[in-house]
């Protein structure tokens, strides 16, 4: 309980991490689903984008308990700058600096998500195809920053999200080449 | 036409039982992560740079022992590793490091 108690903190932070990365990832693979158009017998559009933007705002939220909680460590303190400035941080400079890429970019995103109806549908679509690069640098972050990161249950979740991604990236291309094959746009006999 | 406000209707009703499940599978996993991260720090506070010992292997602390050395300096980074540097007042001084790990 007196390890419980001191690291409570620290233990926060990083399951808040790992909360947020898993639903980044939640969120990341609804999207490549209504990217690729896929036809769900029992999920129409509206229904996996209120769920996409459900998984944006939960893991909003743990992103929020990652963060605002390290300011909170009293061993490691890691001031506001440390936490909005990469580089600043001396803990892992490189991998803390990713995160904090991965957050502000995430903001922009979030920002560009709501002035999408003033923007070009094609600047909005391009600029949201940078949630990728997002994922990419938070899991970067995760496997580099987290002190979890060597256990089996950690590799094993971040396995499960990158394997999922990959494979729903996949799927998604796959489908984007179908579409645009001639064979697809005029089947046979008609 | 009927039909079709059903289907709307069921759809928005699995959308509510997704959000459920993310928010309860979310609460539960951040408790379940908690308890995972207290467990890899190996029932001590290895797992975090709060402690003295860093989960990146054994802390070692040198201690430059060194025969007129007036200045030491101890610095304890977020790794966990702890080092103590003595800065030799005299290059040609004899040496004897201390390793406790």
């Amino acid at each position: 309980m007196t390890v419980l108690a001191d690291n409570l903190v620290w233990l926060t932070a990083r399951a808040g991490g790992i909360v947020a990365l898993a639903l980044l990832t939640a969120c990341v693979l609804a999207g490549v689903v209504l990217a690729g158009r896929a036809r769900l017998e029992r999920w129409p559009r509206f229904a996996v984008e209120s769920v996409h933007r459900f998984a944006g705002t939960a893991a909003w939220a743990f992103i929020g308990i990652h963060v605002v909680v390290l300011l909170f460590d009293e061993f490691a303190p890691f001031s506001v700058a440390d936490l909005l400035v990469p580089g600043h941080s001396g803990y892992r400079t490189v991998a803390t600096a990713a995160g904090i890429v991965a957050l502000e970019l995430l903001t922009a995103l979030a920002i560009a998500n709501r002035l999408k109806t003033r923007l070009p549908y094609r600047l909005w679509r391009r600029t949201h195809y940078l949630n990728f690069a997002v994922w990419a640098l938070a899991i970067g972050h995760g496997i580099a920053a987290g002190t979890d990161s060597g256990t089996a249950w950690a590799t094993a979740l971040y396995g499960a999200c990158a394997a999922s991604v990959a494979g729903a990236v996949a799927w998604r291309a796959l489908a984007a080449r179908e579409r645009r094959s001639p064979t697809a746009a005029q089947p046979a006999g008609r | 036409m009927a039909g079709k406000e059903t289907r709307i209707e069921a759809a928005r009703r699995r959308v509510r039982t997704a959000r459920w499940t993310i928010a309860i599978a979310a609460l539960v996993g951040f408790g379940g992560a908690v308890g995972l991260a207290q467990q890899a720090g190996g029932g001590s506070t290895a797992a975090s740079p709060s402690s003295s010992a860093g989960a990146e292997g054994d802390a070692t602390l040198v201690v430059d022992d060194t025969a007129g050395a007036d200045d030491v300096e101890v610095s304890d980074d977020f790794f966990g590793e702890a080092q103590a540097t003595a800065a030799a007042s005299s290059a040609s001084a004899p040496t004897a490091r201390t390793s406790v790990s």
